[in-house]
C-alpha cells in the first residue's frame, strides 16, 4: 500500500517538472474554455466581472449593514475576500475534476499529469484576474491608499498559488479514484464561506474565534488580503502558510509518487 | 541494431473492478461453484482474477513477451475486450505495467480516438496547434506543419473558421491531415485513420501510405483481417490478454478464423 520506490519518486518528479513546462497546453486549452463558456455572448468573460460586482453589491452591502459595518473599510476588505474565496474555492471544485474532465487527452497520448493540474489553476488565475478589476474599482470610490506593505502581495500570492499546486494535486488523484470527492467539496463548499473570515472580521466571532484559527484557507486568504488593503500580514500568517507549502507539498508529492501511474487506471 | 524499438518483458496489465457490486461479481465468478461453466462460457473480455493483495481484477494482459525492431508493421487481432487497445496504450506508456517491463526507443505517436475531444469552437489553425501539443511536438514544428496540413486537406480560408462550420467530412479530413502530417518513428493505431469522401480518398491513400512508409515500426488494432493483409509484415492474435499466436499474417489469420469458427459450433 505504502511502498514507494526511488523510481516512482524520479517519474513523479519528472512530470511535475515536464508538466510546469508545458504551459502552451494549458494555455490554449484555458483560452479554449474560456471562450466556450461565453461563446456568442456579448459581454463574453466580462461576465465574470459581472457577475462578482452583483454577488459583492449584494452580499457586501446587506452583511455590511447587518453587521452595522461602516462602509468605507468594510467593502473593499469584503470584495477583496470574495474575490479570493472565488479562485480558492473555484480552484478547489474544478482541481477535483482536473483528471477525470481531462480524460479524453489523457487516454490519447502520454502526458505529464501535473499539465492539467496546472491548467486548472491556470485558467482560475485567468478568472481572477477578471474578478480583480471590480476590487480595484471598489478601492478607487473608497480610496484605499496604497503603502509600501502592498508590495507583500507579490510573494502572497506566489505561496497562495503554491499551496493551490499542492492541494490540487492531491485532491485530483484522490477524485480520479472515489467520484464522490468532487461532489464531497463542492457541497461543503458553502459551510466553509461561513468558517472562512471572507465577509466578517474574526474579531467578530469573540471566543470562538478558534474556528478562524483553526481554518488553513482564513490564512492563505488573510495573507493576500492584507497587504492589499494595506497592512503587513502578521508573523504568524507568514509561518502557518510557509509550513503548509512545504509539509503539504511533502505529503503531496509522496501521495502522487505512490499513485501517479494509476490515475490513468481510474478514468 | 535498428534505431527504433519495443520491446515487452512478461507484461501484465490488469485493471482493477471499483463496482459497487464488486463482492457479488467476485463471489458470482470466483467464488461460486458454478464459476466453471462461467469461464467456459466466456466469450469475450481478459481473465477475471484475484491479484496479490486479494482484489478482484480484470486481467487485460497477461505474461505478453513481444520485441519489435525497425521495420515490423504488426497486425493486432483479437475478439472484443482481448487486449489490443490495452497493449496500444501500455506501448504509448499511458497504462504503467503492474508487472514486467516495457522499453521503446524511438518517438511513440499515438493515434487513438482522434476526432474525440474536439472543440468545435477552435478554429482549424487552433486544432492544429492543439493536437501537435498535445502529441508532444515543439511549437516551431507544428508551425511547419500547419501550412503543409492546409495545402493537403484543401480546406483554405476555412482553416480560419470554428469547426462547428464544418461538415462531417470536412472535419474527417482535417483529423486525418493532422494525424499523418508528421513523420512518426513509432505509430501506433487503433483502427486505420478514417480517409472522408471519394474525391478525397484517392489523395488519402496514397498519403496514409507514405506516412506508413515512412515510419520505423507500426502497431495497428483491427477487426478487419484485410487491413492486416495489406499494411503489415506480421500479426498478433490476443485472446483474453494473452499472446494466442504470432507470426506471419496469413498463419495468425487463419488461426483466428479457425477460433471464430470454433466458437460459433454448438457446444
Amino acid at each position: 500500500m505504502l511502498s514507494i520506490t526511488r523510481r516512482d519518486l524520479r517519474l513523479a518528479w519528472m512530470d511535475i517538472c515536464q508538466g510546469v513546462r508545458s504551459w502552451n497546453i494549458w494555455h490554449i486549452l484555458a483560452m479554449q474554455e474560456l471562450r466556450q463558456r461565453y461563446r456568442r455572448s456579448v459581454l463574453g468573460p466580462m461576465w465574470i466581472s459581472v457577475s462578482l460586482a452583483v454577488q459583492v453589491a449584494v452580499m457586501g452591502i446587506l452583511v455590511g449593514t447587518l453587521f452595522k459595518q461602516e462602509f468605507t473599510k468594510y467593502l473593499p476588505y469584503a470584495t477583496l475576500g470574495i474575490v479570493l474565496w472565488n479562485f480558492i474555492s473555484q480552484s478547489l471544485v474544478e482541481g477535483a475534476n482536473c483528471f477525470v474532465g481531462a480524460s479524453v487527452y489523457i487516454m490519447q497520448a502520454k502526458r505529464p499529469l501535473f499539465a492539467f493540474v496546472a491548467h486548472v489553476l491556470y485558467r482560475n488565475l485567468v478568472y481572477l484576474a477578471h474578478t480583480v478589476v471590480i476590487y480595484v474599482i471598489v478601492a478607487l470610490i473608497f480610496s484605499v491608499a496604497l503603502t509600501p506593505a502592498t508590495l507583500l502581495v507579490v510573494p502572497a500570492l506566489l505561496m497562495l498559488v503554491v499551496n493551490m499546486g499542492w492541494i490540487l494535486l492531491f485532491v485530483g488523484v484522490l477524485a480520479a479514484r472515489f467520484r464522490d470527492v468532487h461532489m464531497m467539496i463542492q457541497s461543503s463548499m458553502t459551510v466553509l464561506f461561513w468558517l472562512t473570515p471572507i465577509v466578517f472580521y474574526p474579531e467578530m466571532l469573540g471566543n470562538h474565534r478558534w474556528i478562524i484559527d483553526l481554518n488553513p484557507i482564513a490564512y492563505l486568504l488573510d495573507i493576500v488580503r492584507r497587504p492589499v488593503l494595506g497592512e503587513a500580514p502578521t508573523t504568524l500568517s507568514w509561518l502557518v502558510v510557509c509550513s503548509m507549502a512545504v509539509l503539504g507539498w511533502t505529503g503531496a508529492f509522496l501521495f502522487f509518487s505512490r499513485f501517479r501511474a494509476r490515475v490513468p487506471y481510474w478514468l | 541494431m535498428g534505431r527504433y524499438e519495443i520491446k515487452l518483458d512478461k507484461v501484465r496489465v490488469e485493471f482493477p473492478i471499483y463496482d459497487l457490486r464488486n463482492r457479488s461479481l467476485r463471489d458470482m465468478l470466483l467464488l461460486n461453484p458454478v464459476r466453471q461453466i462461467a469461464q467456459t462460457r466466456r466469450a469475450v473480455g481478459g481473465e477475471i482474477k484475484l491479484n496479490a493483495a486479494g482484489k478482484s481484477v480484470v486481467c487485460a494482459l497477461d505474461n505478453v513477451d513481444l520485441h519489435l525492431k525497425d521495420g515490423d508493421r504488426l497486425g493486432l487481432i483479437g475478439h472484443n475486450g482481448a487486449g489490443k487497445t490495452t497493449i496500444l496504450r501500455a506501448m504509448a506508456g499511458i497504462y504503467e505495467p503492474a508487472a514486467g517491463e516495457i522499453t521503446t526507443r524511438g518517438e511513440i505517436t499515438p493515434l487513438f480516438g482522434m476526432t474525440e475531444g474536439l472543440d468545435i469552437d477552435a478554429t482549424g489553425y487552433e486544432t492544429i496547434r492543439l493536437r501537435g501539443l498535445m502529441l508532444g511536438r515543439s511549437q516551431q514544428e507544428v508551425g511547419e506543419t500547419a501550412q503543409e496540413i492546409a495545402e493537403f486537406t484543401q480546406l483554405g480560408d476555412y482553416l480560419n473558421m470554428p469547426l462547428r462550420t464544418y461538415s462531417a467530412g470536412m472535419l474527417v479530413r482535417l483529423a486525418f491531415g493532422i494525424a499523418t502530417s508528421h513523420r512518426p518513428e513509432i505509430l501506433l493505431m487503433d483502427e486505420i485513420i478514417g480517409a472522408g469522401d471519394a474525391a478525397f480518398i484517392d489523395r488519402a491513400q496514397a498519403r496514409l501510405k507514405s506516412f506508413i512508409e515512412a515510419t520505423g515500426i507500426m502497431v495497428i488494432a483491427t477487426h478487419n483481417p484485410e487491413i492486416i493483409r495489406r499494411w503489415c509484415n506480421q500479426a498478433i492474435l490476443l485472446s483474453s490478454g494473452k499472446i494466442a499466436a504470432h507470426g506471419a499474417v496469413e498463419d495468425v489469420l487463419a488461426e483466428h478464423l479457425r477460433r471464430v469458427q470454433e466458437s460459433m459450433l454448438p457446444s
